[in-house]
């Protein structure tokens, strides 16, 4: 069905809510991807992608703690969901499908 | 929170928490916050203030956008189902909608039609890119007993006024004469080449087709217009080539673009210059300040030059004079003064815009009136709306869109009717207004916004009124909306006032002209021939030859040659006279023709005292005057034919008879003192009168003899009923179109009274069968029936009877002569729309009254 796969982006940005537990909300989601993939994504494509997924039932969201500089606005800590951790482990299966078809040689030849 | 250096910008802040979703902002908002310190620590104050704009601008996605609770996520919201809707009530209503939508287009069309009028008539003389800066100079001048305001002046006021003032940056004085012209084999005769001066072209900057190498308009060269071009030199380039103008060599120097239609100073052509008073000693005269705001300190330093300069030639003759400037834009509406172009009337103008606006306005009150009456219809949709959720704003916005629609359907539907009816506008009021026009930017947005709000303020009545109905009570069956009664009373009672208002106007404004027409001018005006005599070449002999051939001819029964604006309609001249006044001897300026000696018998003028000029009086030595009641009334002579009148260089004429009055001008005017001169010597026209039956046979052995006579001169004539039609044009206009207004505004009247009664007879059905089954006879049912809207029409008739008597009060003043405001108008206006009223009626009337009772009352 569609609506309920899971992009390439979207697994990215859920491997991070995963990895991330308390401290996963958005800003800090958006940093920890682009120093882990040493990429440039905008805090905006985080935020929406966080959004869609919420609404595809892979994460949820409940409301943290606020701090000083947030002006006193608590932040939205998201936690990846059953449906969330089975769509992950279902791509990572996937993946390792491929990779046990791949031939030992292809490796080795460098 | 507190706000110091390091909160964001309170704008952006603003317009997040604007259109952010509520449940997305705390979190959102908190982590910009976080992000906005984080850059503070990097970057300078302004690039993170700007990087915190950019993020609120690219937060606006669809996703983050709020969403009123009720407002719906389709794209287009409810629209196309109010247009389902609005469909539907349309159709279902069919008689109601026609009603409405004829009686919008009616009322938008002539409105339209109006407003096309009045934006053409605004435009006059205005598209110069200095008109607000040039300025015409006229002259006013008083004596004891008259006073008059012409539009000439000295020619040589405007180099006086260059000559004292810096801020006059450019003058130009102009003024037409008869001329004869001529190119190789072909001669005309023209009356609208203008001499001017040569700066012509600084004052008013005219666009040229073609120039040659001078920009001036010198001595001794000509400009055309690119019609007298192709007149004189068809296909070849006239620069540099040669008209011969009273046979002298003028040069064609350049040929502007043709003149737009929106001016009264229309040329043909214009001749250099540079000793205007060689031509005329009056001209038009116009000034170029070198700013707008000049001319308002300027009137002083003109009385000072006139002063300096021109006074004491009036003075000698005891005439008080005074220089005036009019603005040019202004010069189209201002009053008319002698030897004038030509006018409009401004005050024709609010009349028109008034009732154009009036008439929209009873269109309107159709739509309200109908919508009011047919509540309690719709009022069973509201309460299904608002009980499966709609809120009262949907309601009224699917109100207000139904109407819009209604407004935009009557529109196209007048846009086609303005389509067909434009061109007998542009015959009716002699101009060439395009049906372009009504695309031009302006009057666009003007339409389409006249026609929004004509559609909001129609619409928001019924759509407040009806959104307010409370489900619960609908649905149960009670009728909660009254059909709101008074207010629908008095905007029938509205309507017709403005229609019988407009009935008794039409009827004066008919019988003032009709007054007019049959109240005799004094003068004879019918089958009067007014021949043009060419400027030159006709020497009096030629003239008196053609004209005593004439006269052996039976149809024509009396030929007349005379001068300078002699004929009845014109501007007579004006000149000072010493008359004896009263016992005292005094310098006075008269009226004052010259014609010969068979003007009385063509214009049929009755002699009280004394003779008419005889063959021996036309001697060019001007011994003897001939002069009407109104001068002897004037001057207080006892004994008229002793009299004396002694000319400016001391000759004298003795008053040899007396006229009777007549109407040498329109009936705006009293009759003025006229001094009658014998000669023949600047003769300007013939004056024919015709006996003939065969009008086309005579005019062509006319044609024939002036042929012969005036060696291949073309004939050139107008008949004196022409000249009499046109001084009376602007009334004839204004009955036309008070015509069409008013059967507008009955036609759109009698529509809404029509739907109105429709709707009031099926509410009485029942009371009429009930009343029927007791005996009631079909007289008693019609006006059971009939009576509510008797009686306001009577209100309206009271009503509107001192309005429009007030009105035409006002319009009368402008005459000498005035119709009377006589009983037997509103009569014949309130019987008129008693009629109508009736006969609009009586359809479903008399249907209702032929309904069987038993059908109505089975089911009670």
């Amino acid at each position: 069905m569609k609506g309920t796969n899971l992009g390439e982006f979207e697994e990215l940005v859920l491997l991070a809510v995963a990895a991330m537990q308390e401290e996963a909300y958005s800003l800090a989601i958006t940093d920890e991807i682009n120093r882990v993939t040493n990429r440039n994504i905008t805090f905006g494509v985080v935020h929406s992608a966080l959004n869609r997924m919420e609404k595809k039932g892979f994460v949820i969201s409940e409301m943290g703690g606020a701090t000083n500089e947030r002006g006193g606005r608590r932040k939205r800590i998201f936690k990846i969901s059953a449906a969330g951790k089975k769509a992950l482990v279902k791509s990572k299966e996937q993946r390792e499908e491929f990779w046990n078809m791949i031939p030992k040689y292809v490796f080795d030849q460098k | 929170m507190r706000r110091d250096n390091t909160t964001p910008p309170r704008l952006a802040d603003r317009l997040l928490e604007w259109y952010c979703n509520p449940v997305l902002l705390e979190d959102l908002q908190g982590d910009l916050y976080e992000r906005h310190i984080r850059r503070l620590k990097k970057y300078g104050r302004f690039r993170t203030r700007l990087a915190y704009f950019w993020d609120v601008l690219s937060f606006i996605r669809p996703y983050t956008i709020r969403r009123d609770s009720h407002r719906s996520i389709r794209p287009f919201g409810m629209l196309p189902n109010y247009l389902k809707t609005s469909y539907r009530s349309l159709v279902k209503q069919r008689l109601n909608s026609l009603i409405n939508i004829l009686g919008l287009s009616l009322g938008l069309s002539a409105f339209v039609l109006i407003c096309l009028y009045v934006n053409d008539e605004l435009k006059y003389d205005r598209y110069l890119p200095n008109a607000e800066r040039i300025y015409r100079i006229t002259l006013s001048y008083t004596s004891e007993s008259s006073s008059e305001h012409a539009a000439w002046s000295d020619p040589a006021v405007g180099p006086a006024l260059k000559l004292s003032y810096p801020e006059v940056e450019a003058y130009t004085a102009l003024i037409n004469e008869k001329i004869l012209v001529s190119h190789g084999e072909r001669t005309f005769n023209e009356e609208q080449f203008f001499f001017a001066y040569p700066d012509f072209f600084k004052v008013f900057s005219y666009d040229f087709e073609k120039k040659g190498s001078h920009t001036d308009l010198e001595e001794g060269t000509v400009v055309l217009t690119s019609k007298m071009a192709r007149k004189y030199f068809e296909e070849a380039d006239p620069i540099g080539q040669t008209l011969l103008i009273n046979n002298q060599a003028y040069q064609v120097s350049g040929v502007l673009k043709d003149l737009p239609s929106h001016t009264d100073l229309k040329f043909d052509a214009l001749i250099g210059t540079d000793d205007l008073s060689k031509i005329s000693g009056w001209t038009f005269n116009y000034v170029l300040f070198k700013n707008e705001s000049d001319a308002a300190t300027f009137q002083p330093k003109l009385d000072k030059t006139f002063e300096d300069t021109f006074q004491d030639e009036f003075e000698a003759y005891g005439v008080e004079a005074r220089l005036h400037m009019e603005a040019l834009p202004d010069v189209h509406f201002g009053s008319k003064k002698l030897y004038d172009t030509p006018k409009s009337d401004k005050n024709n103008l609010y009349i028109f815009s008034t009732v154009a606006f009036l008439i929209l306005i009873i269109a309107g009150i159709n739509y309200v009136n109908i919508s009011l009456a047919n509540t309690a219809r719709r009022q069973t949709e509201v309460g299904v709306r608002k009980s499966i959720g709609a809120y009262q704003s949907q309601l009224r916005a699917q109100f207000l869109f139904e109407s819009l629609i209604v407004c935009f359907i009557s529109l196209t539907l007048a846009l086609l009717t303005i389509w067909f009816f434009l061109p007998y506008l542009n015959v009716l009021t002699e101009k060439q207004i395009s049906w372009r026009e009504i695309m031009s930017p302006n009057m666009s947005v003007f339409l389409l916004v006249t026609t929004i709000v004509l559609g909001m303020v129609t619409g928001s009545y019924p759509a407040f009124y009806l959104s307010s109905a409370r489900p619960v009570e609908v649905l149960k069956g009670r009728i909660v909306l009254k059909g709101k009664s008074l207010l629908r009373r008095g905007l029938v009672a509205l309507q017709f006032t403005v229609s019988i208002a407009l009935i008794i106007a039409t009827l004066f404004v008919y019988r003032q002209l009709q007054l007019i027409k049959t109240k005799s001018h004094g003068y004879d005006k019918d089958q009067v021939m007014v021949i043009d005599i060419p400027g030159l070449e006709s020497d009096q002999s030629m003239l008196r030859g053609f004209k005593n051939k004439l006269l052996e001819y039976p149809f024509v029964s009396s030929a007349s040659i005379v001068g300078f604006n002699a004929w009845p309609t014109a501007d007579m001249p004006v000149d000072v006279y010493e008359v004896e006044i009263n016992d005292s001897w005094q310098l006075k300026p008269f009226n004052n023709i010259e014609v010969d000696q068979h003007y009385f018998d063509v214009l049929g003028l009755n002699l009280t005292e004394g003779r008419s000029f005889n063959a021996n009086d036309m001697n060019g030595r001007l011994d003897v005057v001939v002069v009407n009641q109104a001068m002897i009334k004037q001057a207080g002579w006892s004994d008229p034919l002793q009299q004396q009148v002694t000319f400016e260089d001391g000759a004298t004429a003795t008053v040899i008879g007396v006229v009777d009055d007549f109407h040498f001008n329109s009936f705006h005017e009293a009759v003025e003192p006229i001094l009658i001169f014998p000669d023949d010597g600047y003769a300007e026209k013939i004056l024919l009168k015709i006996s003939a039956k065969d009008w086309y046979q005579s005019v062509a052995t006319i044609e024939t003899v002036w042929r012969e006579v005036m060696e291949g001169q073309p004939l050139e004539f107008r008949l004196l009923d022409e000249y009499f039609q046109q001084q009376y044009k602007s009334e004839q206009t204004l009955r036309a179109i008070f015509t069409y207004f008013m059967a507008v505004a009955m036609i759109i009247a009698c529509l809404g009274l029509f739907g109105l009664i429709s709707l009031y007879t099926q509410q009485k059905l029942k009371e009429v069968s009930l009343r029927k089954i007791f005996g009631a006879r079909v007289f008693q049912l019609f006006f059971t029936l009939s009576r509510e809207f008797l009686i306001l029409l009577l209100i309206a008739f009271v009503v509107a009877t001192p309005l429009a008597l007030f009105s035409m009060k006002a319009w009368l003043e402008s005459f000498v002569y005035k119709t009377a405001l006589s009983l037997d108008v509103f009569l014949i206006a309130g019987s008129l729309i008693l009629l109508v009223s009736l006969m609009t009626m009586s359809f479903h009337i008399f249907k209702t009254l032929r309904t069987n009772p038993a059908k109505t009352l089975k089911y009670d």
